[in-house]
């Protein structure tokens, strides 16, 4: 079986009611991403709450547990709802009391709905603040409690962030490593057990790990050196002290308890587990906390894998812990590879994992993802997003490390080149709205699929799931030129007439091609593949950005990164220097200026630079940015009035909404822009 | 079976369990050429077991349990125990406590109850609950008085002209239909109007006990995986006095644990001498009766000597060779009396008791007095006419109450649930029963208020109730009443209940009433009973409420418990008095032929053709007494009237080694 939802009520940050955290699971791997203090931790807690674990550690509920909402009473009943589904016949014979059966479609199945109750004393000077839990069963939480046994066969292994691997491997009274040796099958059953009558011909290497010990310390008991002593101590030290008829007896020797389980636990919290570097395995020197992380978990899933009965749940927090990236990528396919994997009992494991790695969300496929944001859970799995089947296909295919960090962000612009990607924050910080200060990702999908990645953050329902509240942000070109650019930009030579379209199969559009509110018909239509909820699409006023960014008030700057991004190579042979080359570009603009041109087909003439000369529009991104840190350094008012407006409509989506400029001032933008 | 447990039972088992149960290491091993217990400690495989009484056949089956459990490994599978009251299912479970192996039995996976709790907890509440039915109360009584509070006056005149009983607002199919409703139409308003008080209340949460198998029966209809789900949780059955099990017991029992494919291994424990049920019209079991083959007899008794095996034997419907092997660990240590009979007429018959008590005085130490068991039965113990003297236990004992000594259903009063809480610590001590009996009657008080309770769940009553009062004022009354309960051992005199115990009473009242004004029958509820007035002249013993005879009343040396046969099955007693009584004739001169030894067993021995079975009424007559006479370990006697007997006949009495006792 398998945990089929968690909800979750006046938890920490979680409220009730609408406020109530649900998160809706999967059989296998979920792995929860978000931002800090989204909530991802508390769901993991929640889960050891009510299923505890097997490291057997106590955590008992505080009252800091119990939710208190902003302004009110702190709440006094906290409530967490697990529903197991996929149960196994040994499952449904286990829990045949508890069950709840549910018509699907006509068919009856059988779920088993645990409800985790703590409560809390109102009263003032009680020294119990929290009434012990209670765990009920049935839909509505009304049928009989679970018992202890029936809870124990749930309890689940929890592996903490930052966890100390070499301590928990290492030797010691209750040492993890002897609590999972003791479950392994292979210890107990493999071997026979030592017996001294057998001591002639005996081959140590048939006992069994309890027979060594016990071999051992038969061995020591009759070593010479021990027995000499005990004599020593026997004879001149402890026979003066007895009475006569009471003869005090030392006995030295290795424990020698008279149950087998406790004398195999004793041996084995005597051993530990380290890793050998690979090249020489007696080597003293130890590996580094990652790969010994790697070991404990590889011990956990050991024990977990061998078990026979319960219900096995992998709890970890930041498996990435003290992982390099490419580890961390075997580690996750590692698990999703137990996850898949059914026990002898016909039992998958389930694994919960938190994660702030990029590394380890790109490596999964997005439905077995659930963003933890404001309090809820968004499972991205199929049907609760706005994403098609396509969509799924495609991120799978594409969403990788870089793009993955959208997952942590707390807002996120979506951007189709690398212009916008260099661009965009050096604006936005210019402009005061810095995106490192405000949680925004920038993600450059390369001109593919800007939609499909948006559309990871609407839900399919908003009305019963709720919104994402990460803004999210996509820009994109508005494609279409002004009617005399097709000739500024050299795509048709002077005399050619716009091919018509049909038999034309051209891509380029002029705004001729739009008659009668054709133009906001393909805006409107650009906006809407990936708008609504907290998403919105900004399509440029214009044409491109680059286009835009000169048409609006920037052509000086832009004209001057053009060209020097033409002249990149040279200028970093140093073969020029960045003040020739602006020197050089002066008189070409300096002539077009004289023409009086519009500012439209003075932009398109800038827009040749890209088009037509092939500059690159990542280079000259990165010269226009320096310009603009130059520039504009300590005047956002002059930038903002010379940026277009859908840039900065972007920018106050994923930040802060900006003030009006003062009206003056305003007139002046008109008027520059114009 | 054997690899669940890791290998058969060995006999150093069975001797350390033996010697756990109190029997001394020896305690199961064969006497002579009967090995029939050690036979059955060590059977893991599906047998019936025909046990006589007093083969410690209950001691058996724990002690096998404790087996069992110290060698139980699985944790999501376990044993099944089963038994038919939930007194029988106390007592499983106080012994396999006394070993802390053993009362891992009592908790998860494994199960220990009645069979109703059994298809209550693993079949139709999660059934129900799973439809959205709350389950709140499981209990005819209250159901069908809310059943018939709802369907409305009109449809009550309807019911009452055409006689229907209450019983027509109970239901025997899922859609709430019932062949109780005498011949009505299912189209008819009135048939309509049952149904809906039928639906609405179970739809509340308010369910009759036999409905609870109807919808177990559901489940098991649109989920038949839930039979095999069940087997895997239970691969080991046992089922003790499987003799009482009804037919809808036995079929809902057979269809979870044995029908079809791959059954539990389920071994049965009973008797079915003693097959007797508690209502007239209740029948045995037609599905999987017991016993089946294969059948193992049990037939030593530690309980009684030679002497009475032989006197009683005869009244099993099929005799058992009975091996009077007792009295063994009786309370008390003294030789087995003779048998002796009362004979008594119209004027006499209250000196039966009286000189019962003196008979007893005379034959037993006055420290036996104070340990033994001296009870007194009736095979009818309602008084409903005044004829046919002796009709019940009340022409014997005027003051008896038949409602206090009904186990089976709910005490009347508050007074008698603590006079059976009383009752059911006598010889233990334990508090924790006189509490739960206080919480019992105390939930009961809040169920007439209109208070809504569950009662399922594994929760003691004082725990519910201390729940239910959680954070209020009343709680504080509570907690005092029970202290004052504890301090008076239960018994309270009128002046102390009404002076110290009602205000709390009261209290507790109004808090479950909730501004509601108190009906009557709450009054009366909480009323404590009148002690009850000396009759002047020579009455020479204290009349009680609590059905305890005692003798002389000046200073009573001896206390005789009064009851129905129902109510004593099982139970083992110093002395036993059974008294005839009336049920179309008067049962003991119907069995007279059996007790002057003329004839034996139910069979018919007919001129010509095979022997037959005598009329059901016959054999019931039988099964009943022959339940009453197997109780005592040292002393049977009964009562009849003396002109029952012509003189020949006593001394036929006489020679088989009764002694007359005239009280003309």
């Amino acid at each position: 079986m398998y945990i089929s939802e968690i909800k979750i009520e006046n938890f920490r940050a979680f409220g009730s009611g609408e406020r109530a955290f649900v998160l809706p699971l999967n059989p296998g791997l979920t792995a929860l991403v978000g931002e800090n203090d989204a909530g991802k931790t508390a769901v993991i807690d929640a889960l050891r709450y009510v299923l505890g674990t097997r490291d057997q550690e106590m955590v008992r509920v505080d009252v800091t547990d119990f939710h208190q909402p902003p302004g009110e009473e702190r709440s006094n009943q906290i409530v967490i709802r697990l529903t197991f589904r996929g149960l196994t016949a040994a499952d449904r014979g286990a829990f045949a009391e508890f069950l709840t059966y549910e018509d699907v479609g006509g068919q009856l199945s059988t779920a088993l709905i645990l409800t985790w109750v703590a409560k809390r004393s109102s009263k003032e000077n009680t020294s119990r603040r929290v009434a012990p839990p209670e765990w009920r069963t049935g839909a509505n939480g009304d049928g009989p409690l679970l018992d202890f046994g029936a809870r124990s066969l749930l309890t689940a292994t929890y592996l903490r962030p930052l966890r100390d691997a070499e301590r928990a491997m290492s030797a010691g009274r209750g040492s993890r490593l002897s609590q999972i040796l003791q479950h392994t099958k292979e210890i107990k059953d493999t071997g026979v057990p030592f017996k001294a009558e057998t001591l002639a011909g005996l081959d140590p290497k048939t006992l069994s790990v309890l027979g060594l010990g016990d071999y051992a310390s038969f061995l020591f008991g009759e070593s010479e050196g021990i027995t000499a002593t005990r004599t020593k101590l026997n004879e001149s030290y402890l026979a003066p002290l007895s009475f006569a008829n009471d003869p005090l007896q030392a006995r030295i020797g290795v424990s020698g308890h008279a149950d087998d389980a406790i004398r195999l636990r004793q041996l084995l919290e005597k051993l530990e587990v380290a890793l050998a570097p690979m090249a020489d395995p007696e080597s003293a020197h130890t590996r580094g906390l990652g790969s010994n992380n790697l070991l404990f978990m590889a011990c956990e899933l050991l024990l977990l894998a061998a078990e026979s009965d319960g219900f096995p749940l992998l709890l970890i927090e930041e498996p990435e812990a003290h992982l390099h990236p490419q580890r961390q990528l075997r580690l996750m396919s590692f698990l999703q590879a137990q996850a898949d994997k059914p026990r002898p009992d016909g039992q998958s494991i389930q694994i919960i994992v938190t994660t702030h790695s990029p590394n380890l969300a790109s490596e999964l496929p997005l439905s077995h993802l659930a963003l933890i944001e404001g309090g809820r859970a968004f499972p991205l799995s199929e049907g609760k997003t706005k994403l098609s089947k396509s969509d799924y296909r495609f991120l799978e295919r594409f969403l990788d490390v870089t793009k993955a960090n959208l997952f942590f962000a707390r807002a996120v612009l979506i951007v189709e080149g690398d212009a916008e990607n260099i661009l965009m924050p050096v604006i936005a910080k210019l402009l005061g709205r810095d995106f490192s200060e405000f949680g925004v990702s920038v993600v450059n999908v390369g001109g593919v699929g800007l939609g499909r990645y948006a559309r990871v953050f609407m839900r399919e329902d908003p009305v019963t799931d709720g919104e994402i509240g990460i803004p999210v942000a996509c820009m994109t070109d508005m494609d279409v030129m002004p009617d005399n650019a097709p000739w500024i930009v050299g795509i048709l030579k002077e005399g050619e007439d716009v091919p018509k379209r049909p038999p034309s199969r051209r891509q380029w559009r002029v705004k001729a091609d739009f008659p009668e509110g054709g133009l906001e018909q393909r805006r409107k239509e650009r906006t809407e593949k990936a708008s609504g909820q907290r998403v919105q699409t900004f399509v440029a006023d214009e044409w491109t950005l680059e286009f835009d960014l000169a048409y609006s008030g920037l052509l000086p700057q832009i004209w001057g990164a053009s060209v020097l991004a033409l002249d990149d190579d040279k200028i970093q042979e140093g073969k020029t220097t960045a003040i020739e080359v602006i020197k050089a570009a002066v008189p070409e603009l300096k002539a077009l200026r004289e023409q009086k041109l519009d500012a439209a087909t003075m932009a398109a003439h800038l827009y040749a630079k890209f088009e037509h000369e092939g500059a690159s529009k990542a280079i000259s991104a990165q010269y226009l940015a320096q310009r603009l840190e130059a520039s504009f350094k300590d005047d956002p008012t002059g930038l903002r009035k010379r940026l277009p407006p859908y840039v900065l409509k972007a920018i106050a989506h994923v930040t802060v909404p900006f003030e009006d400029l003062p009206e003056d001032e305003a007139a002046d933008a008109v008027e520059e822009a114009v | 079976m054997i690899e669940l447990l890791g290998g058969a039972i060995t006999e150093a088992e069975i001797q350390w369990a033996a010697a756990l149960m109190g029997l001394g290491a020896a305690g199961f091993a064969p006497v002579g050429a009967d090995d029939s217990r050690l036979r059955a400690m060590m059977n893991l495989d599906t047998g019936d077991y025909e046990a006589c009484p007093g083969s410690g056949k209950t001691t058996l089956l724990v002690a096998k349990l404790a087996i069992l459990a110290a060698r139980w490994s699985p944790r999501q599978q376990g044993i099944c125990v089963l038994s038919h009251t939930n007194a029988a299912r106390n007592e499983i479970g106080d012994r396999l406590s006394a070993s802390a192996s053993a009362g891992a039995l009592m908790r998860y996976p494994h199960f220990v109850g009645t069979i109703h709790s059994f298809v209550n907890e693993f079949l139709a509440t999660p059934w129900l609950r799973s439809q959205g039915y709350p389950v709140r109360v499981i209990d005819t009584q209250i159901t069908l008085s809310k059943r018939y509070a709802a369907i409305g006056w009109k449809w009550r005149n309807v019911m009452e002209k055409r006689n229907l009983s209450l019983s027509a607002l109970t239901y025997n199919a899922a859609d709430f239909t019932s062949d109780k409703r005498g011949n009505l139409s299912v189209h008819t308003d009135s048939y309509q109007a049952m149904l809906a008080a039928c639906r609405e209340t179970s739809q509340q949460g308010y369910f009759c006990f036999d409905e609870m198998f109807v919808w177990a029966n559901e489940l098991l209809d649109r989920n038949p995986g839930v039979a095999a789900d069940l087997r895997r949780r239970f691969p080991l059955v046992f089922i003790d006095e499987a003799q009482d099990n009804s037919e809808a017991q036995s079929a809902i029992l057979h269809r979870i644990f044995c029908a079809g494919e791959a059954p539990a291994r389920r071994q049965r424990f009973g008797d079915s001498n003693q097959a007797i049920y508690a209502t007239a019209n209740q029948d045995g079991a037609n599905t999987d009766p017991f016993p089946a083959a294969p059948t193992h007899s049990i037939p030593r008794s530690y309980r009684f000597p030679q002497a009475i095996a032989d006197t009683v034997k005869g009244f099993g419907v099929m005799p058992q060779e009975l091996v009077g092997a007792g009295p063994t660990g009786a309370r008390i240590d003294s030789a087995p009396k003779p048998s002796a009979i009362f004979l008594f007429d119209d004027p006499s018959v209250q000196q039966v008791l009286p000189r019962y008590g003196a008979y007893l005085i005379e034959h037993f130490h006055e420290s036996e007095l104070a340990v033994g068991a001296f009870v007194a039965v009736a095979g009818v113990h309602e008084m409903e006419k005044d004829d046919n003297l002796p009709r019940a236990m009340g022409h014997y004992a005027p003051h008896y109450d038949a409602a206090c000594a009904r186990k089976e259903s709910a005490p009347a009063t508050l007074a008698q649930f603590l006079a059976r809480a009383r009752f059911e610590m006598e010889g233990v001590g334990n508090a924790h029963v006189l509490v739960n009996g206080l919480a019992a009657g105390m939930l009961r008080l809040g169920e007439l208020l209109g208070q809504a309770r569950a009662s399922v769940g594994r929760k003691s009553a004082h725990r519910r109730m201390v729940e239910a009062l959680e954070g209020e004022a009343a709680l504080a009354s509570y907690l005092k009443l029970v202290d004052l309960t504890l301090s008076v051992r239960g018994d309270f005199t009128a002046k102390a209940w009404a002076d110290d115990a009602v205000p709390h009473v009261s209290e507790i009242a109004d808090h479950f009433a909730g501004g509601q004004e108190v009906s009557d029958d709450v009054l009366a509820f909480v009323t404590w009973p009148d002690e009850v007035e000396l009759v002047a002249g020579d009455v020479a013993y204290a009349p009680r409420t609590d059905n305890v005879f005692s003798y002389p009343h000046a200073e009573p040396k001896v206390h005789i418990r009064l009851g129905s046969i129902h109510s004593v099955k099982g139970e083992t007693h110093t002395a036993t008095l059974v008294l005839d009584t009336f049920f179309h004739a008067h049962h003991l001169n119907e069995l007279k032929p059996w007790l002057l030894g003329a004839r034996s067993g139910g069979l018919k021995i007919k001129a010509k053709g095979a022997p037959q079975l005598e009329s059901t009424r016959l054999l019931g007559r039988l099964k009943l007494h022959y339940v009453a006479m197997t109780r005592p370990s040292h002393l049977l006697c009964v009562a009849m009237r003396r002109d029952a007997f012509t003189d020949d006949e006593l001394d036929v009495l006489k020679g088989r080694g009764w002694s007359v006792i005239d009280c003309c």
